[in-house]
């Protein structure tokens, strides 16, 4: 097991010194062999096709934040520890974030191949549904003050809304009365091929690249931040009295009731 | 009777208890039922209604009537200080299951009422009864066990009643969808394997009441 902990440590170790030269790297590359793609000629605008290159991984990668935060979600209901709560925030904002890129390329994606902003598309309204669930849950962490009651009741509503969400993304697309623009088999049966499908992969591995790198950035940020806040709590302001004091102390170095007497 | 049964039993029976002195939950389900089938006649008159949108309308109103009066069986147990009694003397599991059991009768009376309502005052024709019936039914349970959980979880907030119908409606949108396929096909529109749609009706009711209890027992303890 210590071998394995120590192989986990090391692979760590060679991934955060590589990725960001990968990114930088391989982001203006993915971008350059994107454009040296030929035109997809099914579409009316073939030109415009490209916007699908960062239209698809924003779904792939919030299917993963979205899963990511119910398993922290469950962990944090199973340890109350803060730290996994700050971690599925961190991953319900990057999926959000996603939804709203996604939505956007999609919007674009609808005006220039159907002429149409919104095409009322059931998978452009699903999406958009999505979306609502999404917005509940930073609703639910919103009406609540108190930290624990925050975390406690919004990793609650995460794992309800992953039923919705699941049934969502993979089974309201295969309801008979849905009729979509949006191909339904492309992917399950891996029928994008060629430069198209690798320029897609590659994109899908870097923009993950980057998600993972600002998501890890987000939960170090948070991470202190609620260690200044509990630091905080430990702390006193000083009597108006005693000018020679800090501005701020610890409780623990504060006189006791006897000796203030 | 397994002893399992009795807490859950107590609770149902507390619940029925409350519900009797004032009757203001059912009678609460059923003017909202009973006003949007009206408003809905008064909007449509003779006009022949699609399968499709009848099927759209029909899923809203129960939706809107469940989201607006079932969470509060676990608000009121907030705003009267009984919640913590509860946490004393009962386990989640027996809390959650009397509640949504509670919340299951009266949502599938008002689906009852809402449906013979629904069918007498709008002008649409019913083809495959046992379908709607059997829809209906589980889409009633569903969205009671779904409500309950909203109520749940929105119940310790200071805003606890405008934020359980805000969250209770995102978590019912799927169901509406869901529905919509099988009541559409039981009012005679002809979708391809609409069918699958009572089935799909059938597993959300089974997933949403097995999901509760367990969110639910995570959730309880301050």
């Amino acid at each position: 097991m210590e071998k394995l902990i120590k192989l986990y440590q090391a692979v760590v170790t060679v991934w955060n010194k590589i990725n960001r030269p990968l990114l930088f790297i391989g982001m203006p590359l993915a971008i350059w062999h994107s454009y040296l793609v030929g035109d997809a000629q099914i579409f009316i605008r073939p030109e415009y096709a490209r916007i699908f290159f960062w239209h698809f991984p924003g779904t792939i990668i919030l299917t993963i934040n979205l899963s990511a935060g119910l398993y922290f979600s469950w962990k944090y209901l199973q340890t109350r520890d803060q730290s996994w709560d700050i971690r599925s925030q961190a991953v319900h904002e990057f999926a959000m974030m996603f939804i709203i890129l996604t939505m956007i390329s999609g919007v674009f994606f609808s005006r220039v191949q159907w002429n149409a902003w919104w095409q009322n598309d059931p998978r452009q309204v699903s999406f958009l549904l999505v979306s609502t669930i999404y917005i509940a849950f930073f609703v639910v962490r919103s009406a609540f003050q108190d930290p624990d009651k925050r975390a406690k009741q919004s990793a609650g509503f995460a794992l309800a809304a992953f039923l919705p969400f699941i049934f969502f993304t993979f089974v309201f697309s295969r309801l008979p009365q849905v009729d979509s623009f949006h191909p339904k088999d492309t992917i399950p049966k891996l029928q994008l091929k060629g430069d198209y499908g690798l320029v897609t992969i590659e994109l899908l591995i870097l923009v993950g690249i980057l998600t993972h790198w600002v998501y890890n950035l987000r939960v170090r940020a948070m991470l202190l931040e609620h260690k200044s806040e509990n630091l905080n709590g430990n702390l006193e302001s000083p009597r108006r009295s005693d000018v020679n004091a800090p501005v701020v102390r610890r409780l623990s170095d504060a006189p006791s009731d006897g000796e203030s007497n | 009777m397994p002893s399992s049964f009795k807490p859950i039993l107590a609770v149902f029976r507390k619940e029925w208890l409350t519900e009797s002195r004032t009757l203001s939950g059912i009678t609460t389900t059923g003017l909202i039922c009973f006003v949007s089938v009206v408003i809905l006649n008064a909007i449509t008159f003779t006009t022949k209604l699609n399968p499709l949108v009848a099927a759209g309308m029909y899923w809203m109103v129960l939706t809107f009537s469940a989201a607006i009066s079932l969470p509060r069986t676990f608000l009121q147990e907030e705003e009267q200080g009984t919640a913590d009694f509860w946490r004393l003397f009962a386990t989640p599991e027996a809390v959650f299951w009397g509640k949504a059991l509670f919340n299951i009768t009266q949502m599938l009376i008002a689906t009852i009422l809402m449906s013979v309502m629904f069918l007498i005052m709008l002008p649409v024709k019913l083809q495959n009864p046992g379908a709607f019936a059997i829809n209906g039914l589980a889409g009633a349970v569903a969205i009671a066990s779904t409500s309950t959980l909203a109520g749940a979880i929105s119940a310790p907030a200071s805003n606890r009643a405008a934020l359980s119908t805000a969250i209770s409606v995102p978590l019912l949108i799927f169901l509406v969808n869901l529905g919509i396929t099988g009541t559409a096909t039981a009012l005679g529109e002809g979708l391809k394997n609409g069918e699958n749609g009572v089935i799909g009706m059938i597993a959300y009711a089974i997933a949403t009441t097995s999901l509760g209890p367990v969110v639910y027992s995570k959730i309880w303890k301050s």
